[in-house]
Formats: C-alpha cells, sequence, structure tokens
C-alpha cells in the first residue's frame, strides 16, 4: 500500500515537472519573440556568435559529412547494382544528402556541439551571477546573451547545412569516381536532376527550425540553471538530449507537412 | 550620522516591513531600514538569515512578498523596466563572487556597462574613465588580463571598479572581504572608505567581519532570523548581554 502511494507521488512529480518544463520552455519561445524586434540590436554580439558558433563546429561537421556522404554511397551501391541501375546513384545520393541527411546531420552535430556549448556558458555565467551583474548595470542579458545566441544559430544551421550537404557530396563523388570513372560535373548534373526547388526550400526550413530549436533549448537550459556549479553540466546534458528529440520530431512533422 | 539625527528627506534607501520566502522558508520577517545620503550601514548576521536577499530586493533582482522598498524616492516593486533600469544605474552593485564577466578582459569588463548604458560616449572619454576607476582600485597595470589571471581581491577590486564606472549614488557591497587574508581585507576596507570619500556615495555593506563594519560603517545592523534586532552604531550593537550577538563578536574576535 504504502509502495503504491510512494509511486503516485513520484508520478505525480514528475508529471508536474514536466509541464512546468513545457511551459518554462514555451514562456522562453514568447519572451524571445517579445524583444526580439525591439530596441537595442546587438549586431555585434550577433556577429561574434556567428562566427563562434559557424567556425568552431566546422571541423567536426567536415569529417562527419564526408564520411557519411561516402558510406552511404557504398552501402547503396551493392543493392543497386543487384537491379543494374548504378546509373541511379547519384540521383539517389543527392536526394538523400539534400533532403534528409545534410540537415539532420548538421543538426544533430550542431545540437551535440553548439546547444551543450551554448548551454553550459550560459549556466555558468548563471551560478557565478555574471548575469545578475548585467542585469544590475541596466543591460538586458536575455536580450544581449539569448537573443543574439539563437538568431546566430538559426542563421547559421543553413549554411553549415549547405556546407556539409557538399562535403557528404563530394564524399559520395569520391565513392564513384572510383567505380564509376564518372566526372565531377556529370556526376553533380545526375546528383541534382531529380530534386526540385521545393526540395531545397524544405531543406532551408527544415535547417532554420533547427537552428533554432538548438538556440532555444541551448539558452533556455542554461538561462535556468540551478544547483550551483552541478546545475552547468545537467544544463548542458538537457540541452543536448532535448535538442537532438526535438530535432527528430520536428524532421518527420516537415517532411509531412511538405508531402501534404 | 546617529540614526536620530538623519531626518526622512535625505533617506536614500528606505525598506518598509519586507518579508520574503522562498517556499516554506521565511528568510526575511518584517525588516524595516532606513539608508541616509552619506551614510554607511553594515549588515551583519549568520549565514542564510537573508542579508543577501535583503540588497537583492533593493535593486529589483528579487520581489518582496509583502513591504515595500523605496530607493531614492522611487517605490521599487512599482517600477516598470525602463524605469527600474534607470534607478538601476544609480546603485551600484558588487557582488559576493566578483561576478566579472570571465569571456571579457578588465578593459571590457569596464567598458561594457558604459557601451551599453552611454550610446553616445567616444572611446576617448571610455578610455579616460576606464583609467581613473583602475586609478581608484589601483589596477591600472590589470587592463589587459582576464579575471581568470587576478586574486579574488583584484576580482573584487575590479567589480567595485566595474560598479562605481556608471558613478552610482548608492553602493551595494555583498561580502567584499569573504574569502580575503587580512592584509587584502584591510585593502578592501580602505578602498570601501576611500569609495565614500571620493564617489560621495551612501553605502549598505553586507558582511560576516566585524572588523569591516568597526571600520566601514556609521551604523551597523544585526538579523537573526529574518529580523532585525539591532541597529545603532557599532560600539552600541556590541556593548550588550545579549547572548548571540556576544557570540558572533567573540567568535569573530576570539577564534
Amino acid at each position: 500500500m504504502k509502495i503504491k502511494k510512494y509511486q503516485g507521488a513520484l508520478f505525480t512529480k514528475v508529471l508536474d515537472n514536466y509541464f512546468i518544463n513545457v511551459f518554462k520552455t514555451f514562456y522562453f519561445v514568447y519572451e524571445f519573440f517579445r524583444v526580439v524586434f525591439k530596441p537595442p540590436y546587438h549586431i555585434k554580439e550577433w556577429l561574434n556568435q556567428c562566427y563562434e558558433i559557424g567556425l568552431k563546429a566546422m571541423p567536426l561537421i567536415s569529417i562527419t559529412s564526408l564520411i557519411v556522404g561516402l558510406v552511404f554511397t557504398k552501402q547503396s551501391r551493392g543493392p543497386l547494382e543487384n537491379f543494374g541501375a548504378t546509373s541511379w546513384l547519384p540521383s539517389l545520393v543527392g536526394i538523400a544528402i539534400i533532403k534528409t541527411l545534410g540537415p539532420l546531420l548538421t543538426a544533430l552535430v550542431s545540437a551535440g556541439k553548439v546547444s551543450s556549448g551554448i548551454s553550459a556558458e550560459l549556466a555558468s555565467m548563471k551560478v557565478t551571477e555574471q548575469i545578475d551583474a548585467m542585469e544590475v548595470s541596466a543591460i538586458n542579458p536575455f536580450k544581449y546573451l539569448v537573443v543574439t545566441r539563437v538568431l546566430a544559430v538559426t542563421f547559421i544551421i543553413p549554411i553549415l547545412v549547405f556546407y556539409c550537404s557538399f562535403i557528404s557530396m563530394m564524399g559520395a563523388y569520391l565513392n564513384v569516381a572510383f567505380y564509376d570513372k564518372t566526372s565531377f560535373i556529370a556526376f553533380f548534373q545526375s546528383a541534382f536532376s531529380m530534386l526540385t526547388f521545393k526540395d531545397i526550400v524544405q531543406a532551408v526550413t527544415k535547417s532554420a527550425v533547427f537552428g533554432f530549436t538548438i538556440g532555444i533549448i541551448g539558452t533556455s537550459k542554461g538561462y535556468d540553471a540551478k544547483l550551483g556549479t552541478s546545475g552547468v553540466g545537467l544544463a548542458a546534458n538537457k540541452a543536448v538530449v532535448l535538442s537532438m528529440l526535438l530535432i527528430f520530431i520536428e524532421e518527420i512533422t516537415i517532411v509531412q507537412l511538405f508531402n501534404l | 550620522m546617529s540614526p536620530s539625527s538623519a531626518t526622512k528627506k535625505d533617506a536614500v534607501i528606505q525598506i518598509r516591513n519586507i518579508y520574503k520566502s522562498f517556499d516554506r522558508l521565511h528568510v526575511l520577517r518584517g525588516i524595516n531600514l532606513v539608508l541616509h545620503k552619506g551614510e554607511n550601514i553594515s549588515i551583519l548576521g549568520r549565514s542564510g538569515t537573508g542579508k543577501s536577499v535583503l540588497i537583492k530586493l533593493i535593486v529589483g533582482l528579487l520581489s518582496p512578498d509583502k513591504g515595500e522598498i523605496i530607493a531614492l524616492g522611487q517605490n521599487v516593486a512599482q517600477l516598470n523596466k525602463a524605469q527600474l533600469d534607470a534607478l538601476r544605474l544609480r546603485i551600484g552593485f558588487s557582488f559576493q563572487n566578483s561576478a566579472l564577466y570571465d569571456s571579457m578582459n578588465i578593459y571590457q569588463n569596464l567598458a561594457f556597462p558604459l557601451r551599453m548604458n552611454k550610446k553616445y560616449i567616444s572611446k576617448q572619454e571610455m578610455d579616460m574613465m576606464i583609467d581613473k576607476m583602475l586609478d581608484a582600485v589601483g589596477l591600472r597595470n590589470k587592463i589587459n588580463q582576464m579575471p581568470s589571471d587576478l586574486s579574488g581581491g583584484q576580482k573584487k577590486r575590479i567589480s567595485i571598479a566595474r560598479t562605481l564606472i556608471l558613478e552610482p549614488e548608492v553602493m551595494l557591497y555583498d561580502e567584499p572581504t569573504s574569502g580575503l587574508d587580512p592584509i587584502t581585507s584591510a585593502e578592501i576596507i580602505d578602498l570601501i572608505n576611500e569609495v565614500k570619500e571620493q564617489f560621495k556615495t551612501s553605502s549598505l555593506i553586507i558582511t560576516h567581519d566585524l572588523t569591516c563594519a568597526k571600520k566601514t560603517s556609521d551604523r551597523t545592523v544585526m538579523l537573526l532570523d529574518g529580523k532585525l534586532i539591532k541597529d545603532s552604531t557599532f560600539k552600541d550593537v556590541f556593548e550588550t548581554e545579549d547572548a548571540y550577538i556576544k557570540k558572533f563578536y567573540d567568535y569573530n574576535f576570539i577564534h
């Protein structure tokens, strides 16, 4: 009887925390849109964040995307060969990378690298009272720290997606060139032949949504950090897990919407 | 200035019947306190008695459950964001752990509040003000260093300089000598007195350090369990038979 009561209380607490967190995140998003268009605009800090986020994520994205492009092409070659359809390989790779793999891979790598970085940075500022120090100096920390970072990630992720897709395609080309002796131009012509403008719009839309999610989750978990220094690690961890989960949910939702 | 000689007119901070709780923890229970122009008050009390909460209420970092705070003639609870920001520029807050921006060097730490609040300030003017403040705290040679390169005492000094650069009328010090050796503490105590002389500020000083309270304050206030139990000169506060106050005094000066 006692165990049942305890389980009930635990379930209620977990449910409570869940709804409180959902409310907090939505309130954070509301607050973002409330202040984003109001001056002052911290352009210099935004540019600084674009540079930091973009440049720091590039090496990791370069390596992962090259490998994914290469491996995906290699793995797809076998089944296509069985049907005598290897000539379709560049098109298949183009569709897969541009429409899904590029945006998803960039977003997941960025969720691990960027979201955790932002979250840990803000959480450490929170627990060392640097955010309070801004507040008492009449500086709006939300505007300076959160808005600039969210906008920077939202802007940079689509650019990184194009970069990631290009590097993945290069990886794919390495495989195709090795087996089929296809020229660089012929490969890209074939790869893009099956893609439409709608596919590009879908990729850009997804990338921007993923970027916004990574930015909002990273900043919100960091900004609300508690429990001293242990809160910093916890905030970074929560930011990565939640960003990744939301990215997958958004991926399926956007794909469904574009294919209605 | 003794409490009795002060008039209501020259009160810069008035704390009226303030209550503050966090969940079931009642931190402040009916605090009344007035800080007059040109006066330094030290607030003493054990950890967890709500000293830091009290000064956070003054700058609107926290809101009271009950009661009101009149800071520089304005009721803090009734101010909108812009008015609160304007008030905050007139009140300096020096944090317990210095709270220097660790991604910025010392120059940038001091320039940041200026850049954000004084839109039309020239680079030359800003540099002059930063040099002046660093001279005031005796750390001009650290201008290009990062906060992580500084000692605890130096961080406190830079934190005070960063606060002073906005030329506040009131200073709130949160444990300015905590975690410092006696010599560095003495330097910070001198600095607090110099700030009062040079910048004509009124101050609330949260501290456990009785030497700091004695040397920097015109009045000393003692908190116990969220209530103000004594408000007088340092000498008067500790000339008492109250067991708690005696214990506080003995532990500071004997142990």
